[in-house]
């Protein structure tokens, strides 16, 4: 059980992670993709939240 | 929404003993929702108010027996908005005044709300009822909520908000996040808007079917995910609106998947009525299937409608009422010749996987319509 439970903690963590570093460079400035209507990832958050 | 997620916590530390107070503080955060961030605050509170009264006096005063009147009573600024009728030589437009976004799903919620009202019944409470038509989280995009499902969950009061509830909630906004701002968008971004250049046109036609399919079950599954998230961290249970519709093998089966409140909605306050009109009607009583079948067809087509009085909404409902129509008829001969008819004796799980593949370009083809990408 315990050792689940530490398994399913890292699969979140990772799952996480690979979630931040998706919005991150789709929505990045740095992203110049001509599809990418958003100015900066921050405001982007700031627009959505 | 963060902010609003802290509040409640904290609320939950300081009212320990009040449980009643839950309401009035989701009261106070979905008005401070709609006045600071909401566009047309002062419209959705007229409204609100509009149908309460308007409920109150169909109900109990003038006890009106035909709740169809009601209805379209009810339903009259949303009409106005969807027929885009102006009243232009006025001083103002008369459209204007009355449309404000969410307009659609409010008008569905305070349907639901008068259909299932018993006559004499205590009126809702005012506040309860505010913050069912005002939940910050479905306000704009659903799900179509009922109000005694709204009411129980608001009931449960603090006792919701846990430490399971957050992270079941947490999970839910992620996974809502995920969908709508990297699934839908990469669909979007890489499949749905790309130029297929010298391919023929109708591989352009094909995947462009299913890309908008497949973009708009994430952008849409994501938003309704988000709701239910937050829903959840501020202590109220958002009914789920999607499932996997990918494996569905039947339009009924679809419908449980797709925009579940919708559907269910239709099924409840369309569907049903109209199918005990028509059971009511001496012409129509040898006629079971036909009965059925042309409910069937008019509430999708009503579904198609109610997204706008144009000629790609209206096709789409109409061919998701022709789907429907097709498998209740394939259903009722089945029974009836105790085999089936299409299939025969065909390995179940072949017919599954043939019934998956027709659903999802049946489905394919009616949103690719929808969409309005499709050139008559």
């Amino acid at each position: 059980m315990k050792r689940k439970n530490i398994m399913r903690f890292f699969i979140q963590i990772a799952i996480y992670t690979c979630i931040v570093i998706a919005l991150y460079l789709l929505y990045s400035p740095l992203n110049k993709d001509p599809m990418n209507g958003s100015s900066s990832s921050a405001q982007f958050v700031y627009q959505q939240f | 929404m963060a902010i609003f997620v802290i509040i409640m916590s904290l609320s939950k530390l300081l009212c320990k003993t009040r449980p009643n107070y839950f309401k009035y503080i989701l009261f106070i955060l979905n008005t401070i929702f709609l006045t600071l961030v909401f566009p047309k605050p002062v419209h959705f509170i007229l409204f609100i108010l509009y149908s309460y009264i308007a409920t109150y006096l169909l109900t109990d005063i003038f006890k009106i027996k035909n709740k169809l009147w009601g209805i379209i009573i009810l339903i009259l600024p949303m009409l106005f908005v969807k027929f885009d009728i102006r009243f232009n030589s006025y001083p103002f437009i008369l459209n204007d005044i009355i449309s404000f976004a969410g307009l659609s799903y409010a008008s569905f919620r305070i349907v639901g709300y008068f259909m299932d009202r018993i006559p004499n019944e205590k009126m809702a409470n005012g506040i309860t009822y505010f913050n069912f038509l005002a939940f910050t989280p479905t306000i704009l995009i659903g799900p179509i909520d009922r109000y005694s499902r709204f009411k129980a969950s608001q009931e449960e009061g603090f006792s919701a908000i846990n430490s399971e509830n957050l992270l079941l909630g947490w999970n839910s906004l992620v996974k809502g996040i995920a969908f709508k701002y990297i699934i839908a968008e990469l669909i979007s971004r890489y499949w749905l808007n790309i130029n297929l250049g010298s391919s023929p046109k109708w591989i352009g036609f094909i995947s462009e079917m299913y890309a908008y399919y497949a973009y708009l079950f994430f952008d849409f599954a994501g938003y309704s995910f988000m709701a239910l998230g937050i829903g959840k961290m501020l202590g109220i249970k958002v009914p789920i609106n999607f499932k996997n519709p990918f494996n569905s093998v039947n339009p009924q089966d679809f419908w449980r998947k797709f925009h579940i409140s919708l559907g269910d909605w239709l099924k409840d306050y369309f569907f049903t009525p109209l199918y005990m009109f028509f059971s009511r009607q001496k012409k129509l009583k040898k006629h079971p299937i036909f009965r059925q079948n042309i409910s069937l067809i008019l509430t999708f087509l009503l579904m198609g409608c109610w997204n706008g009085f144009q000629l790609n909404y209206i096709i789409s409902g109409l061919l998701f009422g022709i789907y429907s129509a097709i498998h209740n008829t394939y259903i009722i001969q089945c029974k009836k010749k105790g085999k089936d008819v299409v299939f025969g004796n065909l390995n179940p799980k072949i017919i599954k996987v043939i019934s998956i593949f027709i659903m999802i370009n049946a489905v394919s083809f009616s949103l690719y319509i929808f969409s309005g990408r499709f050139q008559f």
